[in-house]
């Protein structure tokens, strides 16, 4: 979604990436393929940070994301000097841990997201988001052999676009606000369990929900 | 084979960053056993990678990049230097608890909670919320209690029998407040972390004095 223009609009690599990037005269169903050729972007330009430490890698990296993480943090409540502190911290650290990438695991922009949260909560909480270390590299487990990242986030574009809005909605306040399901349904004043289950319905249509749990 | 999982509930609010650090810090612990809820997660934080597609961006300063260029040249901070821990602590606490150990699970200070219980307290941050390890004595029964919160529990060591089902290593526990419940510890005991996000009520005469202690 083209949501207005880059205060630094001059990317290094002009021409066709920035207006893939921005959806700039694009249907809708070529914005939805759009996020797919632009997460392989994300991916390319985060393997080159970690494989040889390509600066100008990053600072394409940083002209797309860093707004979004500042707008991310002030979703949050952060006065616009924290939240801009929030999207530095959480770039330096995508510039650190950039060889721990693997995109057979996860795609560019979910591992972005994971490190932008993380900073949130540190910075703007003062707390910390205990990370997951597995004890063994344990094979995937077989329910998850059949999915695949990047159609998955070809079919998430799409299906974001048809989310009924009162799923869309609360899923947005989840993801963008940290709020737990006990807090929207105070916020909303819809009972905890209409909460849940429409966070449950929305993720079964972005199909992000293994086998098991679906509703 | 892990057995019990945190709901879908749980997952989706550690996903999104909503869950309180001791909370956040079992369901990790348990990831970090747990492939299938590690695979879960990183499913629901495709959703998060998505909306960070579509969020409004908020103009930077003018000089953010240079910044961000001159930062990320600068040495990285060196890590808090991590506690010795002997290999059998670390064999069995999850590295995300361990953060939280300053010395082995033979030097904590294990206090009385009863015949068949010790509690060595984390020190996490995050009010309203008490987070420990509990040791159980083999064979034995913790008292039966019920609470006014909730009780997230992850199995370390050992094993426990609760209500005819049986938890092992990395299996997750979450009793709430409506029901009253009686863990037994296999002949090898058991070794648990639990966080409470309110106080635990303890039935019995054992309950009197043990209330004592437990409070918050």
């Amino acid at each position: 979604m083209y949501a207005g223009p880059l205060p630094i609009p001059r990317a290094p690599t002009p021409g066709p990436l920035y207006a893939e990037r921005h959806g700039i005269g694009m249907a809708a169903r070529d914005r939805a393929r759009n996020a797919t050729v632009q997460e392989e972007t994300i991916c390319n330009l985060i393997e080159a940070i970690g494989a040889r430490g390509d600066r100008d890698a990053f600072a394409t990296l940083f002209r797309h994301f860093a707004p979004r993480l500042k707008g991310y943090a002030m979703r949050r409540g952060a006065d616009s000097a924290s939240a801009e502190e929030v999207a530095q911290e959480a770039m330096v650290q995508v510039w650190r841990r950039a060889a721990t990438f693997d995109p057979a695991r996860a795609n560019g922009s979910s591992w972005i997201f994971a490190i932008a949260r993380n900073k949130r909560i540190d910075l703007v909480r003062r707390e910390r988001h205990p990370e997951i270390e597995p004890e063994e590299e344990a094979t995937v487990p077989a329910a998850d052999n059949d999915y695949d990242l990047r159609e998955n986030r070809r079919a998430l574009g799409r299906a974001f676009e048809n989310l009924p809005a009162d799923q869309s909605e609360i899923l947005r306040k989840a993801y963008l606000e940290d709020m737990s399901h006990s807090a929207i349904a105070a916020e909303t004043g819809l009972p905890l369990g209409t909460v849940k289950s429409r966070v449950r319905l929305g993720l079964a249509r972005l199909r992000v929900l293994m086998a098991g749990w679906e509703p | 084979m892990i057995r019990h999982h945190p709901g879908l509930d749980l997952l989706t609010e550690f996903a999104t960053g909503a869950l309180a650090e001791p909370v956040a810090l079992v369901v990790a612990s348990h990831a970090s056993l747990c492939a299938t809820c590690r695979a879960q997660i990183a499913r629901l934080e495709e959703v998060g990678g998505a909306m960070l597609h579509e969020i409004v961006p908020a103009l930077m300063s003018h000089d953010a990049l240079a910044a961000a260029m001159a930062r990320i040249e600068r040495p990285e901070p060196a890590p808090e230097p991590a506690p010795e821990l002997d290999a059998a602590t670390r064999a069995t606490v999850p590295a995300p608890v361990r953060r939280y150990l300053d010395r082995g699970l033979g030097q904590l200070k294990w206090r009385w909670r009863g015949p068949a219980l010790r509690e060595a307290a984390l020190e996490i941050p995050g009010a309203g919320f008490r987070a420990s390890l509990f040791r159980m004595k083999p064979g034995m029964a913790a008292p039966r209690h019920t609470h006014a919160g909730h009780e997230y529990t992850l199995v370390l060591q050992g094993g426990f029998t609760d209500a005819g089902e049986r938890y092992d290593r990395g299996d997750f526990a979450l009793a709430d407040p409506t029901r009253s419940h009686v863990q037994v510890a296999d002949e090898d005991g058991c070794l648990c972390l639990v966080v409470l996000d309110a106080p635990v009520r303890i039935h019995g005469l054992l309950g009197a004095v043990a209330n004592r202690f437990l409070k918050f």
